[in-house]
């Protein structure tokens, strides 16, 4: 069976190591995920999570002294608290449930968090951490579709950062890369908090449709046909108070997305609700084509804007949308903005033009 | 009695610590009893496996160690890469570029010092300090001082694909060696497609090192050695081509021992024009090679002092040779003057093994 190389050496996540580095993986390990001989740990092993084992039972049975990193794309894991993980413990979680995965995407993103500069990602945190205490508001804007917007900053948000090296007792998604804003507790959905988000927003680039817990990828999957296109269309979303008020497509070419988004409101109006803000800061990342969560912490090259609607399972569905076009500015600091141009780059066995390498 | 081909895997930085693999060398039955394995760098055991051709991952599977790190020499067979689920997330494979041209002890023996002089580190600081530069430009420019030329590759115009062969090699991995090349192509090149280029327009200087690559078309050896010799007057003299979105329109001999290069040259275009195609540019990062003069597959990767340029012509199977011509006097920079390969108005050392 083909498989998909973990090589814990480089996953620097962990930054100073702990004795043991444990794989967890789905019982059975339908992706074949296969440990590589490691310098950096005394033991390396895989463990399988039971099917509708939790983490936090699974992590009675884990060894202590140990990093574990957790590679379910077939179970949804919430997270154990940090007192159940334990000061000798770090976890690293790839979030691969909520959507569909691919075992190619998967060693992709595996290999995303080898490339990660977790130093980097800290700076990054501690670069926009500071423009937000000493900036009232942050300014959102993309110049080309003349849409600008304002989030007031100093309100009682939960910032959650998913970057940095991991501490004992800690938690935090892989590949990492994340600072994100919640209006109330960051996994309970709660209507009547809302951030103090104003103006007209972009959105173009990648969607992600998580699914709920329960829920099959049929239905998210129809879903994301339908707003897909925003890959190359752009939707203009009015806000205000937070609160999605007007859909406008930028272009004809995009009104079956802006539709689409307007039935879900029918649905369900908590879908108006900007649940979250997030900046995504993994500039290792290129994002893949299809309905991915792991596109989520793509940064471009000095970070990008992505914003979520609903939170499951208050709504069936949580709506993920990059704003690639988007300047966040806190004072002089540009927190976001629209990726520079990369080159295609690929670690080859060999040349290109090599014929014994070509299939 | 042939000298012995000795491997010494504590001179392999590419591959890292052993991590208690063996370590196996894989080799023809005609270089079986040549090759001498120095007992070095920690491995749990040293072994030889005689490989008579046949698939390799087979082959793999059912005579290599289950964690190795494996060099593999095997010229005179048409050497596939295996896929990777039968390298396995135990094993290393280096394999010598040997088999696209003839290759004798004594090239395997000289190969086998530049694979140890490879700096894997100093290969992935280049290749990231490449990157950043071309990145940083909106076009390269493609030029040689001497003759006063320059051709643009305008590399966002599309979607290239730049294949970097250079770095340390991870379990799991593969890596054709010597190893120290930024290659850059049309395509990821699975289906050949007559239509595709690269956006390149100007003039280059052809003039170097041609290495003439045969592939899985059939062929004779007295063909392929007859067409290289015509080809070795760019040891000397140059040839100038035009280049029109990324083939070749026009030729000129810029010297007498560039004429029947020219003319070598204007036969394979007339027996398959796809030759005119410049379907590579290979930007060579290995700095510590020596060329082996001859064709030799495995100087490819000459990388001067400051990285040397190569150009692809042709491209196997769909031609019938594919032929690399390494070209010191050749540099390259972006739109802003930064340099990416060589020294802009200097043409590279060249370190010849004699």
């Amino acid at each position: 069976m083909p498989y998909i190389v973990v090589r814990p050496d480089l996953h620097t996540q962990f930054g100073q190591r702990m004795p043991r580095f444990c794989l967890v993986v789905d019982e059975g390990n339908p992706f074949g995920l296969s440990l590589a001989p490691s310098s950096e740990y005394a033991e390396c092993s895989t463990i399988p999570l039971r099917r509708g084992e939790s983490l936090t039972d699974l992590l009675d049975r884990a060894p202590h002294d140990a990093d574990l990193l957790v590679v379910c794309p077939q179970s949804f894991t919430s997270s154990p608290t940090n007192s159940h993980i334990g000061l000798d413990r770090r976890l690293s979680v790839v979030p691969c449930a909520s959507t569909p995965v691919t075992p190619d995407q998967l060693s992709y993103f595996l290999r995303v968090c080898e490339e990660t500069d977790h130093d980097a990602l800290q700076e990054s945190c501690d670069r926009i951490l500071q423009a937000l205490n000493l900036s009232e508001q942050l300014h959102l804007s993309d110049a080309r579709h003349g849409a600008s917007a304002v989030l007031e900053t100093w309100h009682d948000y939960e910032w959650n950062q998913q970057a940095g090296l991991i501490g004992g007792g800690e938690q935090q998604i892989a590949p990492a890369g994340e600072l994100s804003a919640v209006p109330a507790e960051i996994t309970r959905f709660d209507s009547s908090a809302y951030l103090r988000l104003s103006g007209q927003l972009a959105v173009h680039g990648a969607v992600i449709v998580h699914r709920g817990e329960g829920d099959s990828h049929l239905k998210s999957a129809r879903l994301y046909q339908e707003l897909a296109m925003l890959a190359r269309e752009t939707l203009l979303l009015d806000l205000e108070a937070g609160l999605v008020t007007a859909v406008r497509p930028a272009g004809p070419e995009a009104k079956p997305a802006a539709d689409a988004l307007e039935q879900m409101f029918a649905t369900d109006e908590h879908y108006r609700l900007v649940w979250e803000f997030g900046l995504g800061l993994n500039t290792a990342i290129r994002p893949v084509e299809g309905n991915c969560g792991l596109n989520e912490m793509y940064g471009g090259t000095e970070g990008i804007l992505h914003i979520g609607l609903g939170l499951t399972p208050t709504t069936r569905f949580a709506l993920t949308f990059l704003c690639t076009g988007t300047t966040v500015r806190g004072g002089d600091e540009v927190l976001a903005a629209p990726a520079r141009r990369t080159l295609s780059r690929r670690r080859s066995a060999g040349c290109g033009c090599d014929e014994a390498i070509r299939r | 009695m042939p000298s012995k081909i000795v491997v010494n895997p504590s001179l392999l930085r590419q591959l890292g610590p052993p991590e208690s693999a063996e370590f196996c060398v894989v080799t023809n039955p005609e270089f079986f009893d040549s090759v001498e394995i120095v007992r070095a760098g920690g491995y749990a055991d040293y072994v030889k496996r005689s490989f008579a051709g046949g698939d390799f991952g087979e082959f793999l599977n059912t005579m290599v160690p289950e964690r190795a790190h494996v060099l593999v020499m095997a010229p005179g067979l048409f050497f596939e890469s295996p896929r990777q689920d039968a390298v396995g997330s135990q094993r290393k494979l280096l394999a010598m570029a040997c088999n696209s041209t003839p290759t004798d002890h004594a090239a395997l023996e000289h190969f086998m010092r530049c694979i140890e002089g490879t700096d894997p580190d100093a290969q992935g600081d280049f290749s990231e300090r490449f990157f950043k530069a071309a990145e940083n430009g909106d076009h390269l420019e493609y030029r040689d001082a001497r003759y006063d030329t320059v051709a643009v590759l305008r590399h966002f115009d599309r979607d290239l694909v730049w294949n970097q062969q250079a770095g340390p090699v991870e379990w799991g991995e593969q890596q054709i060696v010597p190893a120290g090349e930024i290659s850059v192509l049309p395509i990821d090149i699975t289906e050949f497609d007559e239509s595709l280029s690269l956006p390149l327009d100007g003039e280059i200087v052809i003039q170097g090192y041609p290495i003439l690559h045969s592939g899985t078309p059939s062929f004779s050896r007295r063909d392929q050695a007859r067409i290289h010799r015509a080809l070795w007057g760019l040891t000397e003299d140059a040839v100038k081509a035009r280049v029109t979105a990324g083939a070749i329109t026009g030729l000129e001999a810029m010297g007498p021992n560039a004429k029947p290069v020219v003319d070598m040259l204007e036969a394979m275009f007339e027996i398959d024009s796809r030759y005119r195609t410049v379907w590579e540019i290979g930007h060579a990062v290995n700095t510590t090679h020596e060329i082996l003069p001859g064709n030799h597959a495995m100087n490819e990767v000459y990388g001067g002092t400051e990285g040397c340029l190569h150009w692809g012509l042709g491209l196997t199977p769909y031609t019938q040779y594919h032929l690399d011509i390494i070209s010191p006097g050749t540099t390259v920079s972006n739109d802003k003057g930064e340099a990416l390969i060589g020294v802009v108005g200097e043409v590279a050392p060249v370190r010849l093994h004699v």
